[in-house]
C-alpha cells in the first residue's frame, strides 16, 4: 500500500485557457513540427525517425515533415496508468490517469556545495561527489513530505576524475534511498555508461524485468536552445528505448533570449518537442512510462539566468492542461528560478510552488541552482511542501456539502459565538490544522529573547542536524556488494582522459 | 560644439540608442567632415558602447539590447575602418577567443560574454558550440588571440576545459595565452587551480573585470 501524494482535487484548480485555446496551442505545435523540425545530433535516432514517416535531412541533422497523425497515434500508446517505484513499495508513485495525486520532492543536481563558516562569517565552496549525492539522498529519505528522492548534489568530484559520473550517482541514490530514485541523466560515454545503469537497477529491483515492471528512476532529456537534441540527450533517449526506462523530456527555450517572448509561442514550441519525444519513444518502446515536463522555461533577459515570469507560469499551466485533457497524461514541473541568492530562490520557490500544485501539476520539482547548494535548503524545500500538501490535503473543505456547510451547528451556537472553542464539530476538526515543519511560530516576544534566530541561518540549521541522523533501510549487503563491482567495472572501462 | 564633437556625440548616441541608420549616417557625416576614422572609431563608437556596457553592468539594459548595440557599432566600425590609413588601425583592449567546449551546445553564456566584451573594447572571435579542443587553438594561432575563453555549462563536458588547457601544454603553447574558464557548470576556484587556468568565472561583469587584470599583467 503507498502512501505517497496528495489526492487532487476534482476540480477548482487552475486553469488559464478555454478548450478552444487549448485546441490552437495544439494545433500550432503540430505546425512547428511540420514546418521547423527537430534537430537530433544522432544517426541512429534520425534513422529511427526516418523509419517513423518523417522526413530527414541527414546532412542538417533535421527531421521535418512530421505528420501529425503519426506523431497523436504514438503518443496514444503512451499509459495512463502506470507506478514510478521506490525500492520500499510504501513509497511508490502511482499514476491513475493525469491530476489525481500529486507527489513532491526538491530538485537540484548542484556540483558545489556550500557551507557556512561561522567565525568567518562566509560561506565555504566545495566540490561534491558521490558521497555527497548519498548524503542528500539519506536526508530527503527521511523526510514525508516528500514523496520520491531527486539528486541534489551532482557525482562532479568523479566526473572530474573523468569517472563515469551518472553511474557513480545513480549507485548513491539507490543505496541512500527506500523511495523512487529519480533522474537518470546525460553521459559522455555513449549509452555504455546507461547500460551499466540498468545492471545497477537490474540488481535492487531484482533482475532487468523486474526494472521493467517496478521502474527505480527514470531519464530526463531536454532540448537545448529552441529544438535541438544533443547527442547526449540523444543518446540517452537511445538508452531509454533500449531498457525500457520511462522517460521525462522538457523543451528549455529560455525566452526571451532563445525562445518567442509571448507566452502562447513560447508554450507551443515546448508542447511541439514534448510530442514529438513522446511519439518516438512510443513507437518504439510502446507501453514504457512517459510524463510530459511541463515547463515553458523563461530566463531573465537583463543577466540570462532562469528566471520566474508570467510567461513560464501561465505557459507552465497551458502545457498542464493540454497533457492532462488531451493526451490524459501526467506532467511534471520543476519550480523555483535556478542560481541566485538564497533570499531570491527561497522566495520564488514558494511563489511558483503555490501556482504550480494550484495547476495540478503530478509532479512538483522544488529546484534549486544547480551550482552550489547549502544543504539547509532542503530544510527550506521541506517546509514549502509542508505548507503545500497541507493546502492540497483541505481542498475538498470548501465543496458546500452539509456537512461543510454546518449550518445546523451555526444555528446552535448561534449569534455570539462562545460556543465555538469547545463544540465537538470544530474539536473534531482540529487535526485538519497543520503545523509547520521548521518555522517558528511563537509570539515575537518570545522569539526575540532568544536572540531572534532566522529560519534559514539557524532553525534550518538545527533541523538539517536532526535529518542528518536518518538512515535509510540498507539493501541486502550481497546486493551492495555486486553493485559496487558493477561500479567499479563501469570506472575501470568508461574513465576517459 | 564643434562639428567633429557633434559628430562623434551622434556615432556614440547611435550606438546606444541600437540605431543602425543613425550610425550609418553619422559615419558617413564623419567621412565627408574629414574626421580622423581613428578618432570616429575609439572616441565616437567607443564611447557609446562603453555607455552600454555600464548600462548593462548595472542591470539597467537587458542582454539583447547589447547585442544590438555591438551589432551596429560592428557595422559602423567595418565602414569607418575601410578610411583609416594603413598601420594606423585602433587596437583593441585584447583580442580573444570564445567558445563551447566539446559536447556541449549551450551557447547563451558565450553570446553574452562576447557581447560585452566586444562592447568593452576586446575583439572576440566566438566559434560557437561544441568545439574541439583543436579549434580553439587554431584559431588563437590564426588571429594572434590574447585569451583563450572556454564554456561548459554540463558537469560532465567540463573536463574539456582541463583537455584543452593539457593540449596547449603539450604543444608549448601554455604562456602564449591567457585562459579563462566559464559556465554554467560552475567551476569554482578549486577548479581553476586544478587544470592551472589563469581566471574563472560565472558572471560576465566578473569574468570582464578578471580579463581586464590578466591583460594589464600579461
Amino acid at each position: 500500500m503507498s502512501r505517497t501524494g496528495v489526492t487532487l482535487p476534482s476540480h477548482g484548480l487552475w486553469n488559464v485557457c478555454n478548450r478552444e485555446e487549448l485546441e490552437i496551442i495544439d494545433n500550432a505545435a503540430y505546425k512547428i513540427l511540420n514546418d521547423v523540425g527537430v534537430f537530433m545530433d544522432d544517426a541512429d535516432l534520425l534513422k529511427n525517425a526516418e523509419k517513423m514517416g518523417f522526413s530527414v535531412d541527414y546532412g542538417k541533422k533535421v527531421v521535418t515533415a512530421i505528420p501529425e497523425y503519426i506523431v497523436r497515434e504514438n503518443v496514444r500508446k503512451a499509459p495512463r496508468n502506470f507506478l514510478l517505484a521506490g525500492r520500499d513499495p510504501e513509497w511508490d508513485l502511482i499514476f491513475e490517469g493525469p491530476g489525481r495525486k500529486q507527489f513532491w520532492a526538491p530538485e537540484c543536481g548542484a556540483t558545489d556545495r556550500l557551507d557556512w563558516d561561522e567565525k568567518k562569517k562566509t560561506y565555504v565552496r566545495s566540490r561534491v561527489g558521490s558521497k555527497d549525492t548519498l548524503y542528500a539522498a539519506k536526508i530527503v529519505d527521511g523526510i514525508d513530505d516528500f514523496d520520491f528522492n531527486l539528486y541534489l548534489f551532482d557525482a562532479a568530484e568523479e566526473g572530474h576524475l573523468g569517472l563515469p559520473s551518472e553511474l557513480n550517482k545513480m549507485n548513491a541514490m539507490l543505496q541512500g534511498t527506500t523511495k523512487w530514485a529519480g533522474h537518470l541523466c546525460t553521459t559522455v560515454s555513449d549509452i555504455k555508461e546507461h547500460d551499466y545503469v540498468a545492471k545497477l537497477g537490474a540488481e535492487v529491483a531484482g533482475g532487468a524485468e523486474e526494472l521493467r515492471k517496478r521502474p527505480l528512476f527514470w531519464t530526463v532529456y531536454n532540448y537545448i536552445g529552441t529544438l535541438q537534441l544533443n547527442r547526449f540527450n540523444s543518446w540517452l533517449l537511445r538508452a531509454a528505448i533500449k531498457h525500457h526506462f520511462p522517460i521525462m523530456p522538457a523543451v528549455t527555450a529560455g525566452a526571451p533570449l532563445m525562445g518567442p517572448a509571448m507566452a502562447a509561442g513560447n508554450t507551443a514550441l515546448s508542447h511541439a518537442g514534448v510530442l514529438f519525444m513522446i511519439a518516438l519513444q512510443q513507437y518504439y518502446d510502446p507501453g514504457t512510462a512517459a510524463v510530459a515536463n511541463n515547463i515553458v522555461f523563461t530566463l531573465d533577459p537583463f543577466g540570462g539566468k532562469g528566471s520566474m515570469s508570467a510567461m513560464g507560469t501561465l505557459g507552465s499551466c497551458a502545457m498542464n492542461q493540454l497533457w492532462h485533457e488531451f493526451y490524459g497524461l501526467p506532467t511534471a514541473q520543476y519550480s523555483g528560478v535556478g542560481d541566485g541568492s538564497f533570499d531570491e530562490v527561497a522566495f520564488t520557490l514558494n511563489h511558483s510552488e503555490t501556482l504550480q500544485q494550484l495547476m495540478g501539476t503530478d509532479m512538483m520539482f522544488e529546484q534549486f541552482s544547480g551550482g552550489a547548494l547549502d544543504p539547509r535548503m532542503i530544510v527550506v524545500a521541506a517546509e514549502i511542501a509542508h505548507q503545500g500538501r497541507h493546502f492540497m490535503s483541505n481542498f475538498d473543505e470548501i465543496r458546500p456539502t452539509a456537512e461543510n456547510l454546518a449550518l445546523d451547528v451555526i444555528k446552535e451556537v448561534g449569534v455570539m459565538g462562545e460556543g465555538w472553542m469547545t463544540h465537538k464539530y470544530n474539536i473534531d476538526r482540529l487535526k485538519r490544522w497543520g503545523k509547520t515543519y521548521s518555522l517558528d511560530t511563537r509570539p515575537m516576544d518570545t522569539w526575540l529573547e532568544e536572540g531572534a534566530p532566522s529560519w534559514v541561518f539557524d532553525l534550518c540549521k538545527e533541523k538539517l542536524k536532526e535529518l542528518e541522523k536518518h538512515e535509510p533501510k540498507p539493501l541486502p549487503k550481497d546486493t551492495v556488494a555486486r553493485m559496487n563491482a558493477i561500479v567499479k567495472e563501469g570506472n575501470e572501462k568508461l574513465k576517459v582522459g | 560644439m564643434a562639428e567633429k564633437d557633434k559628430i562623434l556625440e551622434k556615432l556614440a548616441k547611435a550606438v546606444v540608442d541600437r540605431d543602425e541608420k543613425a550610425a550609418m549616417a553619422a559615419v558617413k557625416e564623419a567621412i565627408d567632415a574629414k574626421v580622423d576614422p581613428v578618432e570616429a572609431i575609439t572616441k565616437g563608437l567607443s564611447a557609446g558602447i562603453k555607455q552600454v556596457g555600464e548600462q548593462f553592468g548595472n542591470g539597467e539594459l537587458p542582454i539583447p539590447f547589447v547585442m544590438l548595440s555591438g551589432q551596429v557599432l560592428g557595422k559602423a566600425s567595418e565602414e569607418l575602418q575601410k578610411h583609416v590609413p594603413k598601420g594606423q588601425m585602433p587596437k583593441p583592449l585584447a583580442t580573444m577567443v570564445i567558445g563551447t567546449v566539446s559536447g556541449d551546445i549551450h551557447n547563451l553564456g558565450t553570446s553574452i560574454v562576447t557581447a560585452v566584451f566586444n562592447a568593452a573594447g576586446f575583439r572576440m572571435y566566438n566559434l560557437g558550440v561544441d568545439q574541439p579542443v583543436e579549434n580553439f587553438i587554431n584559431k588563437a594561432e590564426e588571429v594572434k588571440a590574447d585569451i583563450i575563453g572556454a564554456s561548459a555549462l554540463m558537469s560532465n563536458t567540463l573536463l574539456q576545459q582541463k583537455f584543452l588547457v593539457d593540449t596547449l601544454k603539450e604543444r608549448g603553447l601554455r604562456d602564449k595565452y591567457i585562459y579563462m574558464v566559464g559556465g554554467g557548470a560552475f567551476p569554482g576556484e578549486e577548479w581553476c587551480n586544478e587544470i592551472g587556468a589563469d581566471g574563472y568565472a560565472t558572471d560576465v561583469s566578473i569574468a570582464l573585470e578578471k580579463a581586464k587584470k590578466l591583460i594589464e599583467k600579461k
